[in-house]
């Protein structure tokens, strides 16, 4: 072990890291090319996991490591999933899917109707007395355009 | 630097430390086995200054130890260190405006800065996790192998700790945003395939940079979409 072994080493090393940064500032890069890039850095990245996750010298690592591995991918997966995609607060009523089948076939059917000024809610008997006059149909009516297959209100758990 | 701190966030930099930590613990090791081969103190800082590449100084001080050839020891080091272009030209746009601040931060381009901050997207909020990550790293790292050098063979077996796992579970973590993409996930596998499937036949570094041929995969996938 030398001094101009140190220096080879890390004089390499460093101007192999300059390299990439000034291709990267100096060459116009097309967006295809680009993601080509992105996808190399990934590519790296996991087949560098992959061997050293697997091997050691160029043989099989043994299982204790891949198994720690496993163990904190599937945490860091968990925590990943779970702020990224939680899931929906509105699958916790019981007829939402029947609801939200009914909601987009609804808004598929007719585009949005305007909004008008709020009204006070009316029940559905208030409604069926009223209705016959063209009412429903009025933009800023406050009837539901919509409606779930199931005969309850929708807030209770089965 | 300024707008650094501005744009730091506290999660990154506790994450950061996380990661820090974990490469503190590695370099103790290294400075350890520095101290058994032979290498001398002031040797071991420099070659810790300035390679800052881990990997490739395990190698080197590895071939030493053993008694091998310093120069096969250093162009494979420095084999090893090739996948850093690939790095630069992925995350060049990251680091800095200026140049003076690229010549500093092209030295903490390490596998863990570039995952750290890829996974923090692009933009200003991926810069300082950056430099945040790099500076912490390089601190710890060669503080690590300082204390690795005077604790000597008090310092055990990087395995027994399992860092050894640590490393590779962290680097996963960090690339899972990423792989949230069906392509890059192609692309993923397909690199991992590949690169164990040559580890048996070609030195170490190697295979990691035959995983580029993981790129293979995304032009299908993008032959199939368009």
């Amino acid at each position: 072990m030398s001094w101009s072994a140190v220096l080879v080493l890390g004089v390499g090393t460093y101007l192999m890291r300059l390299v990439g940064i000034v291709l990267r500032d100096r060459l116009a890069m097309p967006q295809r090319v680009e993601r080509y890039l992105d996808l190399g850095a990934t590519a790296l990245l996991v087949a560098l996991v992959a061997t050293a996750t697997l091997t050691e010298g160029g043989g099989f690592a043994g299982w204790a490591r891949p198994a720690g591995v496993l163990v904190g991918a599937v945490a860091a997966w968990r925590s990943c999933w779970w702020s990224c995609s939680p899931p929906r607060p509105r699958r916790a009523c019981a007829c939402s899917g029947s609801r939200e089948r009914a909601r987009i076939a609804h808004d598929r059917a007719r585009p949005p109707a305007p909004l008008g000024p709020e009204r006070p809610y009316t029940s559905p008997a208030v409604r069926s007395a009223d209705s016959g006059s063209g009412r429903r149909s009025r933009p800023g009516s406050a009837s539901p355009r919509w409606r779930c297959g199931c005969s309850r209100s929708g807030a209770t758990r089965r | 630097m300024r707008s650094l701190t501005r744009t730091l966030r506290s999660d990154d930099v506790r994450d950061a430390l996380a990661l820090a930590a974990a490469v503190g613990v590695v370099g103790a090791s290294f400075g350890a086995l520095a101290g058994t081969a032979g290498v001398s103190f002031t040797l071991m800082v420099a070659l810790s200054v300035v390679v800052f590449a881990g990997a490739s100084q395990f190698l080197v001080v590895a071939v030493v130890a053993a008694g091998g050839n310093v120069f096969a020891a250093v162009a494979a080091g420095l084999l090893m260190n090739a996948r850093h272009v690939p790095f630069g030209l992925a995350i060049g746009g990251t680091i800095a405006d200026r140049w003076p601040a690229r010549l500093l931060g092209a030295h903490l381009l390490v596998d863990e800065t570039v995952a750290f901050s890829r996974a923090r997207g692009s933009g200003p909020r991926a810069r300082a996790a950056y430099w945040t990550c790099g500076i912490l790293l390089f601190v710890f790292w060669n503080t690590g192998a300082i204390v690795g050098r005077f604790a000597g063979s008090a310092i055990p077996d990087p395995a027994a700790f399992g860092v050894d796992a640590a490393f590779p579970a962290a680097l996963l973590a960090l690339l899972l945003p990423a792989l949230r993409k069906a392509d890059a996930r192609r692309v993923g596998a397909a690199a991992a395939v590949v690169a164990l499937a040559a580890t048996p036949f070609l030195p170490a570094g190697v295979p990691v940079l035959v995983g580029l041929l993981g790129l293979l995969a995304a032009r299908t996938v993008r032959q199939e979409v368009s």
